[in-house]
């Protein structure tokens, strides 16, 4: 049937609306790590193969509709990125495009939610692994959540320490606050989700002509 | 959730079909949702198939119907928001012949069930004053749309025509899904 509804001003709820969005995605997030335990069994596995499991156990939450909000959500594993914004020559297509990791969706009317996560393996002692071009310089960049206010980076930890690359990564933001565009407010900040992941940390990051985006940094131990 | 006469998927049909529609939908596996969707389907939606005007769906509403609504509204956005957040949402409908307007809250005082109230009566005086001012505000979209929605800070209005297929479970659904799509966008 046509929709014919007119709609007037913004909610002052979208604060709240959106805080339990990016909850949610993290609680869900969290459910499917807890069915991965023992995860010192993928101590040694790629960063692939560990998202792929990840990302089947999201998928078999989401699909036992555990609670009421989990009808609101879906995931898109693998999902291409799409790059409209350029001229056609200049766009990746087909296989050459990027894919992300994870793509949560909020879908019951548009305008459509999305929250992604970009994930890499903690292989080595360098925060680059994560910070670098291809991890939250995609996200800075706009090639990733571009039309989005947040979005995450998934750290899996198959070296040393949580606290350890927590502490790494903090520094970096720091000594490289500019380079990395972190605003005013926006410095490296522990979050505590109710039911979600442990070590969630956030920043907040300028992109120029893009919105500014809140990047959620989640660190999950597999050793 | 508590029934109601609207709540029935067979609105008052003989028993021995409400127990055939019963057995079918347990047979199918379908959750309440589902079953209200086929429910407004074939009771509703279907006499407004193939250019029809059928009075099943364009008849007015019953209270009962619009508390249904609202209740089914309710839930849903509560639904979204979760058991953790500190608010809820309250939802209350003021309608007089023609149209019907509903007022959403987000708000974090205790929130009691769906009030449906009479623009005429005296529990229903502030909301119709409110209802007053925002169509006089908005009067060519009242006028000319089928609905109109407004934001205005932590409150949400709906306008919508007394006709009962505005008013179904279906539509609570798709309202609600409207309202979270619409609240989160950047």
């Amino acid at each position: 049937m046509q929709r014919r509804t007119s709609t007037n001003g913004r909610s002052e709820n979208h604060d709240d609306y959106h805080a339990v969005f990016v909850h949610c995605v993290h609680q869900l997030l969290e459910s499917a790590y807890q069915r991965m335990q023992p995860v010192k069994r993928f101590e040694l596995w790629k960063e692939e193969e560990i998202s792929g499991e990840l990302g089947r156990h999201i998928d078999e939450v989401l699909d036992e509709f555990g609670k009421p909000w989990m009808r609101f959500y879906s995931l898109a594993p693998e999902r291409h990125v799409d790059e409209p914004h350029l001229p056609v020559p200049k766009r990746r297509l087909g296989k050459r495009r990027k894919r992300l990791d994870f793509r949560f969706t909020c879908r019951q009317r548009k305008p459509i939610q999305r929250f992604i996560f970009e994930a890499k393996s903690l292989k080595q002692s360098s925060a680059a692994q994560l910070l670098d071009e291809d991890g939250l310089g995609r996200i800075l960049r706009g090639q990733y959540a571009r039309e989005d206010i947040a979005a995450g980076l998934l750290g899996y930890v198959q070296i040393s320490t949580v606290a350890f690359h927590a502490k790494t990564l903090e520094d970096e933001l720091v000594a490289r606050a500019t380079n990395y565009g972190i605003v005013a407010n926006g410095q490296w900040t522990r979050v505590g989700f109710l039911n979600g992941p442990s070590e969630v940390f956030r920043t907040k990051h300028s992109r120029g002509k893009l919105p500014e985006i809140t990047v959620f940094t989640t660190l999950m131990p597999f050793r | 959730m508590e029934q109601s006469e609207a709540d029935t998927p067979d609105d008052g049909q003989p028993t021995p079909i409400a127990e055939l529609n019963h057995l079918v939908f347990r047979l199918l596996g379908l959750d309440e949702r589902e079953q209200a969707l086929v429910h407004d389907l074939v009771h509703v939606r279907l006499a407004l198939n193939d250019g029809k005007v059928g009075p099943e769906a364009t008849r007015e509403p019953r209270v009962a119907e619009m508390e249904t609504y609202a209740r089914w509204l309710r839930r849903e956005l509560d639904d979204f928001v979760g058991e953790e957040s500190e608010r809820r949402h309250a939802v209350t409908v003021v309608y007089d012949d023609h149209s019907a307007m509903v007022a959403i809250d987000f708000t974090r005082a205790a929130t009691a069930a769906p009030h449906v109230l009479c623009a005429d009566t005296a529990d229903a005086a502030t909301l119709e004053r409110t209802r007053q001012r925002l169509r006089g505000e908005h009067a060519q979209w009242v006028y000319f749309d089928r609905a109109l929605k407004i934001y205005r800070g932590r409150q949400t209005f709906l306008f919508k025509p007394r006709q009962r297929f505005h008013w179904t479970r279906t539509q609570a659904m798709l309202d609600a899904g409207d309202i979270i799509a619409e609240t989160l966008a950047p």
